[in-house]
């Protein structure tokens, strides 16, 4: 055990080194023949951190051979991404399999929409793509908890945010305003004008909460996201219910596609494939009344006795009008910058940063407003994006699924039959509290302004999203899991069944790179394993309190025999690293990045 | 704990009336030692059901005159799907067949037809319509047809209504409020925003606030020597929500249905993993902020040291309770028997409220809500379902409450974002103001409708009728959220001062006892 001090002391300055931002750690530095991480590395993790679903050695390497702009370039590259409709494919397969194994009873369920999202987090290449889909997920809130979202709608509608996830903004606000799980969500679909019966009014669900939550907010904002203030020093409001009452007259008249429209296929999909595909409108639904919002007008239909075709040109130029004035609003900039920074970066962003996404967002460069990949790319670029020196409230609250897929992505995790089975429902408070898709409410996981109640965040005017998630059920029901996981190799993995769940281990790792890390006499070391450890989960900012105490229960973790059997160094070994990775994924040096 | 001490602030304040040191001489331990000692023998709880989303309480608290009952009709009986209910002592009207007062046949069981008319009550004391001279004839009143229980509940004299609650700086007129801007009186801003309006009602700020009114009554009574009166006096069975979030107070999560979560391992002892050093290393993990510095760190180790600290002394209370399960509850849209999570909630809230002297805990503050109530859309459907499971929920509450002994202990009152709209948008309802509640409890002045029911229906330009209580589709409300909540808290136990700074807009409205509590 006493080696165990000295053989900790190069990984922890290393470690001070590099988030003080100066001294490149010798990549020569070597157990054996096992090459630590240099510095170099260690911020290519830190970037994959924020960027991907978990750095692997693959990506590391490659980030480090590219320059980050040229790598989020070859993200946006569509031949990255296997197919743009994978996830509904994903669903048809599986619909077909459960229906086969269980005479023609069996159907799909969201559950095997969480397969298909981590079977592609797990192993698809186009990784930024994906998490900026999940990013939208989060601000254009649709979930499984309204059953009437089919695993197929939900499955279109990750394929479009995953479309959509590099394009322009207003083409995006489009496809989720025509989606059918928005659709449903908000109560766009069979949405009937009311403009001749003063007892009726259109739905507002979706008029309110497009402009609250998905574009512009409830305040005027400077560019840089602070609120425009009036003269009594209070904030000024962006709309009242006026500008929804006429927003909402232009969400009327979309209904499901059909080729023969009808009363029924307004309200709900009754052709092949509409589910799936975009609504359409349906003239005869469609308020043809001016809608006057946000300080703009747009006409009646003054046509008299106006034919079918005169009121779809009609619906459909107006839809494209109304949609272009929310995303030309001055807001959206720094509003969907804060937010995306908030996913990707921090909680809490200062002005300036907020103010340099938004100037992405105004202008590419090339005088085209609404480009979210200019803007990702100013999201992750940014000079305050990885700072050499993190302050107080820098970094945010690891979200429960990137924990997860971290995990999986680190050790090289894999399904044993190819359908990454998904045995339990992750969002349920006792196990991770988060999965994709399976939000309470439009409000999300957690709102941008959430701080913890009486905690120095909170004193400090800052901010912590995640932390909405985190009470006394949550925080233990993770340490559980961590620990079922890491022992029984799947998150599903139980600690109080007999014999673990084995039916659960489809998706799993072996910890095959890990258990290598070996000394001169077979025992996975403390050094290299801590060391590969702080690159994948830490980005090479683990403490050297933690990195102390995870060397010291290396070192203590023996075989019990006394003339140990290869077939017991073995099992002690996958026992080291276990013990290591629990651990490090307990602590904050983990769950808080930064 | 490094965290502020807040103690009952009266009892302080009585102790400085002797105008010498002698107050600072007493510790500030001792003065909640003394508030503890005081008040143990009488327990008191709040429930709070927070109806998620924004209820339609149009259709749980009626007025059936019929001039109120024809406007009713008038604004609901359209659209694609109805959502006007049927008028008292309407026979149910089977599936296949025609409802002569709907004039449609039933297909569902979502028809409102199918139910029947909605369920008369008759308030103790007469009500007439707002404005009414004094010689018309009292208003008539009922509940949603799916109901039953809550009638029984009404008439038996354990539940009141409150009528038109909702979000006011001050009183408010509908002329005042028709001229806006230049208004004389404010008029709350965000309304119909729902985290706006949530944040109003659970913080007792119209504006919001960083705590909530529920973890300040449960600061009020906090013993500094007493850690129970920290960890388990506002619980709540979801996320936290902003309701039970006080100064000193921490908000206690209950996981219905099971207990407190424990991390099994750490009460173990030697070797694990192979490893002596394991279990005392992922104990250390757990309780240090390995991210020195980092504020965020910090505040999630302080989460898991609340987690730690609390589970087993919660889970060992909870052992020594006997409180039944809720009886079948039937889907009515399915026919299948099923869980109802609002009865599953209360039930451990019941639970809790039964292991009080095993916390050692004499006040106690709890969130616990149901969701769905959100209606743009199939509004008839998703009714069908919640008001049958607060029908379930509330009556096994009441049964249970009072299996314990405890009914004059615990009183249960609903709150929700907002009310909707009068009119339907075709078959549901969109963001409103004003709304009804009720309230429940041993302790309720119950078989009541307090406040004023307003005058229902909307603006009418052919008929030249104006609706003097309400602004389009929005009610304005008569009773403001912080007097219905200062109410309640008076009943709790808490002084006007302290309720004057918990609900800091109250001072605004000369009533703060709005009387359906019994002192």
């Amino acid at each position: 055990l006493t080696s165990s001090t000295a053989s900790v002391a190069p990984i922890a300055v290393g470690a001070a080194a590099i988030s003080a931002g100066a001294v490149v750690l010798a990549s020569s530095s070597q157990t054996g023949d096992i090459a630590l991480p240099s510095s170099a590395a260690f911020q290519a993790s830190r970037f994959l951190a924020q960027a991907t679903f978990g750095p692997n050695d693959t990506l590391i390497a490659s980030v480090q051979t590219l320059r980050i702009e040229q790598w989020i370039t070859q993200q946006a590259d569509t031949t990255q991404t296997p197919s743009p409709t994978q996830f509904v494919a994903w669903i048809n397969r599986r619909e077909a399999e459960l229906r086969a194994a269980n005479n023609n009873r069996g159907h799909a369920s969201h559950t095997q929409f969480q397969e298909a999202f981590w079977a592609s987090v797990i192993s698809d290449p186009d990784q930024l793509r994906q998490r900026m889909a999940f990013a939208l997920s989060q601000i254009m809130v649709v979930s499984f908890k309204n059953a009437e979202i089919t695993p197929r709608i939900g499955a279109a509608y990750w394929d479009l945010l995953r479309k959509y996830a590099f394009g322009n903004y207003v083409d995006l606000l489009k496809a989720v305003t025509l989606s059918g799980a928005m659709g449903i969500y908000l109560n766009i679909v069979g949405n009937a004008e009311a403009d001749k019966d003063p007892s009726r009014h259109p739905d507002e669900n979706y008029a309110r909460e497009i402009l609250q939550l998905m574009s512009i907010g409830l305040y005027q904002l400077n560019p840089d996201g602070s609120p425009v203030l009036d003269a009594a020093g209070q904030p000024v409001a962006t709309y009242s219910h006026d500008d929804i009452a006429g927003l909402a007259k232009v969400f009327t008249g979309l209904g499901w596609r059909a080729k023969t429209p009808t009363d029924k296929s307004f309200r709900r999909p009754t052709q092949k494939d509409a589910d799936i595909q975009p609504l359409m409108v349906y003239p005869q639904y469609h308020s043809r009344l001016s809608k006057t919002f946000l300080g703009q007008t747009l006409p009646a239909l003054t046509t008299a006795n106006p034919t079918d075709a005169e009121v779809v040109d009609y619906q459909l130029k107006e839809l494209d009008a109304a949609l272009g004035i929310i995303a030309s609003h001055p807001n959206v900039g720094p509003f969907l910058g804060r937010r995306l920074i908030q996913r990707f970066v921090k909680s809490n962003p200062s002005p300036d940063y907020i103010r340099r996404v938004a100037t992405a967002f105004n202008d590419n460069g090339k005088g085209v407003r609404g480009d979210l990949l200019a803007t990702i790319t100013a999201v992750l670029t940014d000079t305050e994006a990885r700072p050499f020196k993190p302050g107080a409230f820098d970094g945010k609250l690891r979200e429960p699924t990137l924990r997860l897929s971290m995990w999986y992505r680190a050790l090289g995790a894999a399904s044993a039959s190819g359908s990454y089975l998904q045995t339990g429902d992750l969002s349920s408070p006792t196990s991770l509290n988060e999965a994709p898709l399976e939000a309470a409410t439009v409000f999300n996981f957690w709102t941008p302004d959430y701080a913890p109640p009486g905690s120095v965040i909170q004193a400090a005017g800052k901010v912590a999203p995640e932390f909405q998630a985190v009470d006394v059920l949550t925080t233990a029901s993770y340490a559980l899991r961590i620990i079922n996981l890491i022992m029984f190799g799947n998150i599903y993995g139980d600690l109080s069944a007999k014999y673990g769940d084995i039916a659960n281990k489809d998706v799993s790792t072996k910890l095959a790179h890990e258990v290598r890390l070996t000394d001169a006499y077979g025992l996975v070391a403390p050094q290299p394993l801590i060391a590969r450890l702080n690159l994948l989960f830490c980005g090479g900012q683990m403490s050297a309190a933690l990195t102390r105490r995870i060397t010291d229960v290396v070192n203590s973790t023996t075989p019990t025999s006394r003339k140990p059997t290869a077939k017991d160094i073995a099992a002690v070994n996958l026992k080291r690293v276990q013990n290591a990775v629990t651990l490090t994924m307990v602590s904050t040096d983990f769950l808080i990045q930064r | 704990m490094t965290k502020p001490l807040t103690t009952r602030r009266d009892t302080l304040r009585a102790l400085a009336a002797f105008g010498s040191a002698a107050p600072f001489a007493m510790t500030l331990a001792q003065v909640g030692e003394a508030a503890a000692a005081t008040a143990q023998s009488d327990y008191k709880a709040l429930v709070c059901v927070f109806l998620h989303g924004g209820n339609d309480s149009n259709n749980l608290l009626l007025a059936t005159d019929s001039a109120s009952w024809g406007r009713y009709w008038q604004a609901r009986n359209r659209g694609s799907d109805p959502i006007a209910l049927m008028p008292p002592g309407t026979p149910p009207v089977p599936i296949g067949q025609t409802s002569t007062v709907a004039q449609r046949q039933v297909t569902a069981i979502t028809d409102p037809a199918y139910w029947g008319g909605v369920l008369p009550i008759v308030p103790r004391t007469p009500k007439l319509t707002p404005g009414a001279p004094l010689g018309d004839p009292p208003r008539t009143f009922a509940l949603h047809p799916l109901t039953p229980k809550l009638r029984d509940l009404f008439h038996s004299g354990r539940m009141a209504g409150l009528a038109n609650v909702g979000t006011l700086l001050a009183p408010l007129t509908k002329a005042q409020y028709l001229q806006e801007s230049n208004a004389p009186v404010p008029i709350p801003q965000r309304l119909f925003s729902h985290q706006d309006q949530q944040a109003a009602w659970q913080s007792g700020h119209v504006d919001g606030a960083a705590t909530g009114w529920g973890g300040k009554l449960a600061d009020v009574f906090r013993s500094a020597s007493n850690p129970a009166s920290q960890n388990f006096a506002s619980l709540t069975t979801s996320s936290p929500p902003l309701f039970s979030a006080g100064q000193s107070v921490t908000a206690y999560r209950v996981n219905p249905g099971a207990g407190a979560v424990t991390i099994g391992v750490l009460q173990k002892t030697g070797s694990y993993n192979n490893s002596s050093l394991m279990l005392r290393a992922l104990s250390e993990t757990l309780k240090t902020n390995d991210a020195a510095g980092n504020a965020l760190g910090d505040a999630y180790v302080a989460a898991v040291q609340h987690s730690l600290d609390t589970a087993a002394q919660f889970n060992a209370s909870l052992a020594k309770t006997t409180v039944p399960p809720p009886p079948a509850f039937t889907n009515p849209l399915t026919g299948v028997s099923e869980s109802n999570p609002l009865a599953d909630q209360l039930r451990a809230v019941a639970q809790t409220i039964a292991g009080h002297n095993n916390l050692r805990i004499n006040r106690q503050v709890f969130f616990v809500q149901l969701g769905g109530f959100d209606t743009h859309d199939n509004q008839n459907k998703q009714h069908t379902l919640l008001y049958s499971q607060i029908d379930h929920a509330f009556s096994y509450f009441d049964s249970a409450i009072r299996a314990l002994k405890m009914e004059n202990a615990v009183t249960t009152f609903t709150a929700s974002d907002f009310n909707r709209s009068f009119t339907t948008n075709g078959d549901g309802t969109d963001h409103a103001w004003g709304g009804h509640h009720l309230i429940m409890g041993g302790a309720v002045n119950g078989g009541d409708i307090y406040g004023t029911y307003p005058t229902l229906g909307i603006d009418n330009k052919d008929t030249g009728f104006t609706n003097p209580d309400a602004v389009d589709n929005a009610l304005i409300p008569t009773t403001s959220v912080e007097q219905y909540l200062a109410t309640l808290g008076r009943w709790f136990g808490v002084s006007d001062a302290d309720l004057l700074s918990i609900f800091p807009r109250l001072s605004a409205f000369p009533n703060r006892d709005l009387g359906f509590m019994r002192t």
